[in-house]
């Protein structure tokens, strides 16, 4: 049982939400093989095809979760590794921007 | 009253023979509220949600130990996982939706995240100069409460690791939860509407003993006496408080069957029905036929009649519903009621349940505003603190023996309300860690 | 049938009577505003279906003079001392549907105060409570009455205290 909308259709496609993210599944024009996934919150997406979608079926929870794991994919940029963080904007940077809390 | 007789500090609860009176500190002091909260609440069981709450992998609600803010998950394996609901990274809540679905969950000050099983998925940027070193000292994820365990689809969890087992610490109290279920011919209960939630400006304590209150019914509960007999069933469908048609019948109805005290501090109160003939040959009868093949004679008219329990120290069953009190301060408290459906039966009678619950316990009903009113009038009243105590010594004369630790009352009496106190008293005043 | 239309200003004749009536207490009054199968709802979640979710109240016609009863002949602690209220009304319009009826929205605040010894837990404190209150408004024999009073309070499904006066 759950109070909480988890999903609700919309005219461009199906959003799922729950406190931590919210997302839009949705077709690519009218290509029937490829569903753009949009988070919107930051306003990313990534464009999948069918055989990448069914590799995400075959994946264990584990797996997904590494694919989740937020240590080394840049919350505010890229997917980057180690050492490449002190390019990213940092504390002292968003400070400078009047950003930082 | 003052004490006269220097021979020794009777302490918060003063027992001896022919004597049972409590401190007025007990519901007042902020210094005993602090103690109580360590002592009763996380060092013991306390429940947490019913399992039908969480019925999917993924689905979650928050709760609390006491003032400990949990979240109560299921994982892929449908496990149930009890977890505090802070980040153990700089303190954050991890959750600020009372329930929701997720696999994982994300802290929303710096991006720690979560599986629905606790454990640290990772840091968000953990990586070079400004990150963790290569040997930081990972935690392992949301700090786990140690003990979880359900009986019925009930879930307890316990702060405590050497708790004893769940049903050695619920005794006779399974019983009434038995008697409640078993309302059910599969013997199950379903959580589907949202809880009718109350804040009173009184102690805690004040609710669980009322529960199991026989002696207040006459007179908080006059006017709603007076109600019932000008609408009968007409208003309530059925059911909630039938019988209940003049004072007399109150009595009557409210001396047969027994009140038990227990070991553990429950409170419980079982009144069987004398004749099942107006059950079985009523509105509802295919109902109670349908129960009489399922349980039997005997466990029928237990499940027909009341039964109704104080477990200790913030659940409480009465009628079809759950009712959990949570202690805010030592003059706050919220009271959660959950009305439940019984599984396999008609949608009427779950319907008529739900109407007569919702008529007497809503903030707008015919009931429980009354009990909540006069748990502020009390607090109100103990202000005088220049009294020191309040007497809880009906039916002591009259107690029973009933074996393995269990005593026994006339409804009416104030045995439950003892059982609880007499807990209370061992875990607040043990010189040793309690379990 | 009438041509009776049943505006704003109509409306508001409506809801600015029932608030008054509410207020002075005038609860056999209020009673004749309603139609003969009237309801008064108060949800606590009111995307649920009605007979699977509690409300605060849910008040069919026998049950609207229960409450009435309840409140005006007998005496109950929650209601000694009594409340005093003051329903202000606004935001208000009305748009006609389908059926005939008329959808009135508006926006109410309820000022309560129990009185008494105000040195007392409980008493003399004014209690503020807000919500959009709609009513479905059938034409009956020329007359505007409420087929349902839905109040929809800000914090319906959160912790409440004495709501045991009229809303």
């Amino acid at each position: 049982m759950s109070h909480h909308p988890q999903s609700v259709g919309t005219a461009r496609g199906l959003t799922a939400s729950n406190e931590f993210a919210t997302v839009l599944v949705e077709r690519v024009g009218d290509d029937p093989a490829l569903l753009r996934i949009s988070d919107l919150r930051r306003g990313r997406s990534v464009v999948l095809d069918p055989l990448e979608l069914e590799a995400i079926t075959r994946m264990s929870r584990d797996e997904i979760r590494a694919l989740a794991d937020p240590s080394y994919a840049g919350t505010f940029g890229q997917r980057a590794r180690g050492e490449d963080f002190d390019g990213m904007v940092g504390d002292d940077e968003m400070q400078i921007e009047g950003i930082s809390g | 009253m003052t004490e006269s007789n220097e021979a020794a500090d009777p302490g918060l609860v003063w027992t001896g023979p022919k004597r049972f009176r409590v401190r007025t500190a007990a519901y007042v002091d902020p210094v005993v509220f602090a103690r109580e909260m360590k002592r009763v609440f996380e060092s013991n069981w306390v429940f947490v949600a019913h399992e039908s709450e969480i019925s999917e992998p993924g689905n979650y609600k928050t709760s609390h130990i006491g003032l400990q803010p949990v979240i109560i998950s299921r994982d892929d394996d449908r496990q149930i996982h009890v977890l505090l609901n802070r980040c153990v990274h700089r303190g954050a809540a991890v959750c600020r939706e009372q329930r929701g679905s997720a696999n994982l969950f994300r802290c929303p000050y710096h991006g720690w995240m979560y599986g629905n099983d606790g454990k640290l998925v990772g840091m968000s940027l953990a990586g070079g100069d400004a990150g963790y070193d290569s040997d930081f000292d990972r935690p392992e994820g949301l700090v786990r409460v140690p003990r979880v365990e359900s009986y019925r689809g009930m879930v307890f969890a316990s702060l405590n690791p050497d708790v004893k087992p769940l049903v050695e610490y619920l005794g006779r109290a399974a019983w009434i939860i038995d008697n409640k279920l078993d309302a059910s011919p599969v013997g199950q209960i379903q959580l589907r509407s949202k809880p009718i939630v109350a804040r009173y400006p009184g102690n805690w304590k004040f609710q669980a003993e009322n529960i199991v209150d026989g002696y207040h019914f006459s007179f908080v509960h006059e006017g709603f006496t007076h109600l019932q007999r000008q609408y009968q069933d007409a208003t309530g469908d059925f059911g909630v408080h039938a019988g209940n048609d003049s004072p007399a019948d109150v009595r009557r109805v409210r001396s047969r069957g027994r009140n038990y005290g227990t070991p553990n501090g429950h409170g419980l109160t079982a009144r069987p029905v004398a004749d099942l003939v107006p059950w079985l040959e009523g509105k509802h009868g295919a109902y109670y036929r349908e129960l009489l093949d399922a349980y039997g004679e005997e466990r029928l008219k237990m499940i027909a009649g009341r039964s109704t329990a104080s477990i200790f120290p913030n659940l409480g069953l009465i009628h079809h519903q759950i009712r959990v009190w949570r202690p805010l301060s030592a003059n706050l408290t919220e009271v959660t009621v959950y009305p439940y459906d019984l599984v396999g039966v008609d949608e009427e009678i779950n319907r008529g349940w739900l109407r007569s619950q919702e008529r007497f316990y809503g903030a707008a009903g015919y009931g429980q505003p009354d009990d909540t009113e006069v748990f502020a009038v009390n607090q109100q009243g103990l202000s005088a603190t220049a009294v020191d105590w309040l007497i809880l010594e009906r039916g002591l004369h009259a107690e029973r023996d009933e074996g393995g630790g269990d005593w026994s009352g006339q409804p009416g009496g104030e045995v439950p309300q003892r059982s609880f106190w007499l807990e209370w008293m061992r875990r607040m005043e043990s010189q040793e860690e309690q379990s | 049938m009438t041509n009776l239309v049943f505006g704003r200003r109509q409306a508001e004749a409506l809801v600015y009577r029932e608030a008054r009536l509410l207020d002075d207490l005038e609860l056999d009054e209020w009673l004749t505003l309603f139609t003969d199968d009237g309801i008064y709802w108060v949800p606590i979640d009111e995307n649920a279906p009605v007979d699977e979710s509690v409300s605060i109240i849910y008040d069919w016609p026998l049950r609207r003079e229960e409450r009435v009863r309840h409140l005006l002949d007998i005496p109950f602690p929650a209601q000694s001392p009594r409340s005093r209220t003051m329903h202000l009304v606004s935001n208000v319009e009305s748009v006609k549907q389908e059926s005939g009826e008329y959808l009135v929205r508006t926006n109410q605040i309820i000022h309560e105060i129990r009185v008494g010894d105000f040195s007392q837990v409980g008493l003399g404190v004014v209690n503020v409570l807000a919500g959009q209150v709609h009513y479905t408004v059938r034409i009956v024999n020329g007359n505007p009455l409420i087929a349902m009073k839905k109040v929809l309070l800000l914090n319906r499904e959160m912790p409440q205290g004495n709501l045991t006066f009229m809303l």
